[in-house]
């Protein structure tokens, strides 16, 4: 079953046209029809769709990584990348993990999905992975500097409110736990 | 209720990292007493304990005693932000380290300076990556298992022995005998 896509908060329209056509983002223009019967020039971009995800190893370890880019400090998230043309976001996080950490799951499930921004269409998917066991080496591209490290629950609600994490969405959903005490008893049982 | 020392007048001198201000209070009995003290910024102090038992410490050079010494991570509250936010940061950037934080307490430093330190427990202390130190910093992090660290304490090597004693008084590891 195909994994279901996130509406925008303020969908592309028809009469949208592509006016640039970049590497990772194209830029589309249309005339929007406002409040009063008058017209404007709207913009929006278009990207592809990113999934990452949070896998659990078979003793309840949670993998993070610390990852490097090309012009950029040393940070940490988890493991994620972009959705190919045509696939699916489940087989794209599958890649993904096996590629960056070499483990792979018997056990994906789809947490979050969502469009975060009403000016770019591109949806984000976070997936949980149970189970992971190590099947292969790291397959790195030449853009990649990732290294793992294996955490407990608690040791990832400290590294994901701490400055080093770069994903803002999970910070969120933490900053929620630390507000609701059901809510990170929650996150505990996901995650664990 | 404690008598109020109202102040009448001030003279600042800024240095690199402190200022020190000429205070004049005017005394409940309609004096006018004149103090030379050191304005610096509130610090955050934290004692933070590993999952093998150990102390999070760090050894580097302090220009007051003149010697290197071992004491426990602390810095400044930058402006904006808050005590705990700033022990987080702190810790984060001095040792590479994130944890559980609780507040333990806030005191004086010494009785010439405004500055305030907060102090802060960090328990299940995990190493999350390298320092970030700045070029004006070199400390070097090590590990001291705590009946060490209160020795260390109560030999007064350490330039925040107070602070310290805070901390273990709150985790209940001084004696009352």
């Amino acid at each position: 079953m195909p994994t279901p896509k996130p509406q925008s908060p303020q969908p592309l329209p028809q009469n949208a046209i592509k006016v640039f056509a970049g590497k990772l983002y194209d830029v589309y223009q249309w005339e929007q029809v406002l409040f009063d019967g008058s017209t404007a020039i709207y913009e929006k971009l278009k990207g592809k769709d990113v999934v990452s995800v949070i896998p659990v190893t078979v003793d309840g370890k949670i993998i993070i990584t610390h990852q490097q880019q090309p012009g950029s400090k040393e940070y940490i998230t988890t493991a994620g990348g972009r959705v190919e043309e045509g696939e699916d976001p489940l087989d794209a996080i599958k890649r993904e993990l096996l590629e960056e950490t070499g483990y792979q799951s018997d056990q994906y499930e789809l947490w979050l999905a969502f469009q975060p921004s009403p000016r770019i269409e591109q949806a984000i998917y976070v997936f949980i992975a149970k189970n992971c066991t190590k099947i292969a080496a790291q397959d790195l591209d030449a853009g990649e500097k990732v290294k793992l490290q294996f955490v407990t629950f608690d040791e990832f609600t400290n590294v994901v409110l701490s400055d080093l994490y770069s994903d803002p969405d999970l910070k969120m959903e933490f900053l929620k736990g630390e507000a609701y005490p059901d809510k990170m008893q929650n996150l505990r049982r996901l995650l664990s | 209720m404690s008598k109020i020392y109202k102040i009448v007048k001030e003279e600042i001198t800024e240095f690199s990292r402190f200022k020190v201000s000429k205070r004049t209070f005017l005394t409940p009995e309609g004096e006018e007493k004149t103090f030379n003290i050191i304005l610096a910024r509130e610090i955050a102090v934290i004692l933070a304990i590993n999952n093998s038992n150990e102390v999070v410490v760090i050894r580097h050079f302090r220009p007051g005693p003149g010697i290197e010494v071992v004491e426990l991570p602390a810095g400044g509250i930058d402006s904006g932000e808050t005590p705990l936010e700033a022990a987080k940061r702190e810790l984060l950037e001095e040792t590479g380290f994130v944890g559980n934080f609780e507040f333990v307490g806030s005191t004086f430093s010494n009785p010439n300076s405004t500055q305030i330190r907060h102090v802060y427990i960090c328990k299940g202390a995990t190493k999350i990556s390298e320092q970030h130190l700045t070029e004006f910093e070199n400390i070097k992090v090590e590990f001291m298992p705590i009946s060490d660290f209160i020795k260390h304490t109560r030999s007064g090597q350490m330039p925040i022995t107070d602070c310290a004693f805070m901390a273990l008084d709150y985790l209940k590891l001084l004696k009352y005998e």
